[in-house]
């Protein structure tokens, strides 16, 4: 999937509530025919995957280097290194998604594996339909929250969760495995 | 009441007296965090798991559990947990494993508990500088990777009520 860098660029503004006039018109003309941009825009509505995308910008301004991180990065969304790794829970996917078109898009991310990437994290509860959330029973599996390893190369795995009853409709469980690289990395 | 009541009563009085701290520290306090250190390796043979790892059959088509068929427990120990005080568990490798209750939240009834961990090593950079999680009691998670005596170590991490 991909789109050309200067869409992606014009859709975050769009999301951003930065566009007007033609530009506006444009954005909103390419969101009623492309659901790839529909879904980058739902993202960028996410307060928390704007947070960290900000903060990996402002990060990669001051640290340089940008095509080697995004490579990285992008080996770590799953591009080349296969469909296994990737990062749990709703925001985790927003931001490995917005991340992973950006950097189709030839937009430069820093590595955001050795970083916090998440701050402030509202309960999965409340990002759920209401009927589902009153209808469970099972405690709702493992959310990962927070990662930090700067000397080691950390790989999340989402597996299935704990055996449990579940309500009819309820979602199932999961959890995660941190893959920690006992090798130190390059900090 | 008579004297040989009495005698009865006080006598049941001291063995539950005598009994109490050896059933207090029988019984964990409540809740309390399960970690428990597994070697995974690869062998030659078909699979093998450990009889005290009933759950983990069914990560074994799992990633990353499926670079491996032989699963052994290597240590167990149940640590009471309280909001913001941290317990350590020293690992077999030598490295400690520090795990904070953060905070407890209730959603619709469910219990959720907000974990911290970390796994250090004297004289070394931070082998896991900062890992938090909520899970629900009886929710396991995995901090997988180091390398011991040619396996691999899992360390499984749970809240028990």
């Amino acid at each position: 999937m991909k789109l050309e860098r200067d869409d992606a660029l014009e859709l975050m503004a769009f999301a951003d509530g930065q566009l007007d006039g033609e530009a506006r018109e444009r954005a909103q003309r390419r969101l009623e025919t492309d659901p790839l941009a529909r879904e980058l825009v739902a993202q960028m509505h996410d307060g928390r995957v704007k947070v960290w995308l900000e903060d990996a910008v402002d990060e990669e301004a001051h640290r340089g280097g940008a095509d080697q991180i995004a490579d990285a990065v992008f080996d770590r969304l799953g591009g080349a290194a296969g469909r296994d790794r990737f990062f749990v829970g709703r925001v985790g996917r927003g931001v490995a998604f917005v991340a992973a078109l950006a950097l189709a898009a030839g937009i430069p991310l820093v590595g955001f594996v050795r970083r916090a990437f998440l701050r402030d994290p509202a309960p999965v509860a409340t990002q759920l339909d209401p009927r589902v959330t009153s209808l469970r029973t099972s405690s709702g599996g493992v959310e990962l929250d927070e990662i930090d390893s700067p000397s080691h190369d950390v790989s999340v795995f989402e597996i299935s969760g704990a055996a449990g009853e579940l309500a009819a409709n309820a979602p199932p469980p999961s959890s995660v495995v941190i893959w920690i690289d006992d090798k130190p990395g390059v900090p | 009441m008579t004297t040989r009541p009495r005698l009865e009563m006080a006598t049941l009085s001291l063995a539950i007296a005598l009994c109490a701290a050896e059933l207090q520290a029988g019984i964990p306090s409540r809740p309390a965090v399960e970690i428990s250190v597994i070697q995974a390796s690869l062998t030659d043979g078909g699979m093998t798991i450990d009889p005290q790892l009933p759950d983990l059959a069914r990560h074994t088509r799992e990633q990353p559990f499926l670079r491996f068929n032989t699963f052994r427990l290597l240590d167990r120990r149940e640590l009471p947990i309280q909001v913001g005080k941290p317990v350590v568990d020293t690992l077999v490798n030598g490295r400690a494993l520090e795990v904070t209750l953060l905070d407890i939240i209730d959603r619709a009834g469910d219990k959720r508990f907000h974990l911290r961990a970390g796994i250090d090593e004297p004289g070394k950079q931070a082998l896991l500088k900062l890992l938090e999680v909520t899970a629900g009691a009886n929710d396991p998670f995995f901090v997988a990777g180091q390398a011991f005596r040619g396996g691999t170590l899992f360390l499984e991490i749970v809240v028990r009520l």
